[in-house]
């Protein structure tokens, strides 16, 4: 059964999210669902190419973004962006076909399901990190910075575990765990930054207004190492 | 409600920041060298993902047969400028890591994990480096097609392909590690599951049953691969804990 409906209900249940929150919850459990549908028909961990990949970053940011707790105002604003950045992501996902055919045996393997998934998932909290950061620089409230310091760590954690499983299964699969292409240096880039985000907020000075937008540029190089990358560049991460 | 108070010039643990020792020293730990540092080395991996798109030909060399070291060495310097940057700004890396988490045990500030977290990431992460060096000096790669019923011979031990089969889900080969004419190992080389012996990992990339059944094989070192892994694990491990902290204390 073709549920690719479900997909498409959650981009209007986004953009209802932007007025209520629980229907950016329903937005990220039609996803959710329409995932589960395609793994049980693929067999598989639906995880390669756009199609797939936007809606797993859509359903991880909306789901996710339910760690954040806070006050009314600030909460409205967190959730038209994060409803705003889902809806966006899950339209692009119906513009691209979904990938259904048989994975090359080289993808048959966990560590590819966990670097690909971690990835994900840590995109999502950078993307959450990257929204408070927005919303601090509008309001100053030191919650707000705290909390965006929150999701970048554990992003951060996320996203080693995920290269690390990359490594390995890089590793087991073409014998090296590391290639010199530029997704690679990009992810090195990518690693580089939040961690130069971590040292810059122990600055005395530099926490507040300066590591809130840091946090804010960071989701813009994890979009481009994701996306732009693999469209402008040469990439080992091209099957 | 936590404000920040304008002009206050204390690390939001409320430390005194580090680098506030005057000299040399000073300067090994300070945290805007930390920072000075990872942005130039940001700059010199940007540059070098735009030349790897402009020179393919060169950039994919750097994945061949041979050590990344005869790479950058062997090519001029116009090529190669972007990776001696990202080589010497990771050395100096290195160091103010190292001066910064001897200067952070001396200090003794704070709880022991509070104290062994960030402790637990740098050696993670210079063990990472750790592993890239010895890759970058002795790594190799070598592949070939080798027909079933041949062998090919590597130093101290020869590879000999028993038998070669497309099989019902995936492809596989099996072969005999042979010394001689005695069987040091036997094992199945399918995708994703090399067989290692004696530093060397032999991995299936394909294989054919036309003209002739025959594999292709690659046969590679990676010397730094254990020390990049158990690196991982020990920067994973000081995170997870740097997280549980923080969650708890911001």
């Amino acid at each position: 059964m073709n549920l690719i409906w479900l997909a498409w209900a959650s981009v209007p249940l986004y953009l209802a999210g932007l007025f209520k929150r629980r229907l950016l919850f329903a937005g990220g459990l039609a996803q959710a669902a329409y995932l589960l549908a395609r793994g049980v028909m693929l067999g598989r961990i639906p995880l390669v190419g756009p199609h797939d990949t936007l809606i797993f970053l859509a359903a991880s940011l909306a789901g996710f973004s339910f760690l954040f707790h806070a006050a009314p105002e600030r909460e409205k604003a967190f959730r038209i962006l994060i409803g705003a950045m889902a809806a966006l992501f899950s339209f692009f996902a119906m513009l691209a076909p979904p990938f259904e055919g048989v994975l090359p045996p080289v993808l048959s393997t966990y560590w590819f399901e966990l670097h690909v998934g971690l990835s994900f998932f840590s995109y999502a909290f950078f993307g959450i990190g990257a929204a408070l950061g927005a919303i601090y620089l509008l309001r100053r409230e030191a919650a707000l910075e705290k909390s965006q310091y929150r999701f970048i760590l554990s992003g951060y954690l996320l996203f080693s575990v995920a290269m690390i499983a990359g490594g390995v299964w890089a590793y087991l699969a073409w014998g090296s765990y590391w290639l010199w292409t530029p997704k690679e240096l990009w992810t090195s880039i990518i690693w580089l930054y939040y961690s130069l985000y971590l040292h810059l907020r122990l600055r005395p000075g530099w926490h507040g207004k300066n590591t809130a937008l840091a946090g804010a540029i960071g989701f813009i190089l994890v979009l481009f190492t994701y996306l732009g990358v693999g469209l402008l560049m040469k990439s080992s991460h091209t099957f | 409600m936590d404000q920040f108070i304008p002009g206050n010039k204390k690390a939001p643990d409320g430390s005194a920041p580090f680098g506030a020792k005057k000299g040399l020293w000073g300067i090994l730990i300070s945290q805007r060298l930390a920072v000075w540092l990872m942005g130039l080395e940001i700059a010199a991996l940007l540059a070098g993902s735009f030349f790897m798109e402009q020179s393919k030909e060169v950039a994919g060399a750097m994945n061949g047969s041979f050590p990344l070291y005869l790479w950058i060495t062997g090519g001029p310097l116009a090529l190669t400028w972007w990776l001696w940057a990202a080589i010497l700004l990771l050395a100096l890396l290195t160091i103010n890591t190292l001066c910064c988490s001897i200067e952070s045990i001396k200090r003794k500030k704070g709880g022991l994990l509070t104290l062994l977290a960030p402790q637990i990431i740098h050696a993670g992460f210079l063990l990472i480096l750790v592993a890239h060096l010895a890759s970058s000096l002795g790594a190799s790669k070598l592949t070939g097609q080798l027909p079933q019923g041949a062998a090919a011979r590597l130093p101290g031990f020869d590879i000999f392909m028993d038998k070669v089969a497309a099989g019902p889900k995936k492809p596989y080969a099996q072969v005999e590690l042979v010394s001689g004419g005695a069987i040091l190992k036997r094992g199945v080389l399918s995708p994703n599951h090399p067989v290692f012996f004696r530093g060397y990992g032999i991995y299936l990339q394909g294989l054919t049953m036309e003209p002739y059944p025959a594999a292709y094989i690659e046969v590679s070192r990676e010397p730094g691969a254990t020390w990049a892994f158990f690196g991982g694990i020990l920067f994973t491990a000081g995170t997870v804990l740097l997280v549980l902290l923080k969650t708890g204390q911001e």
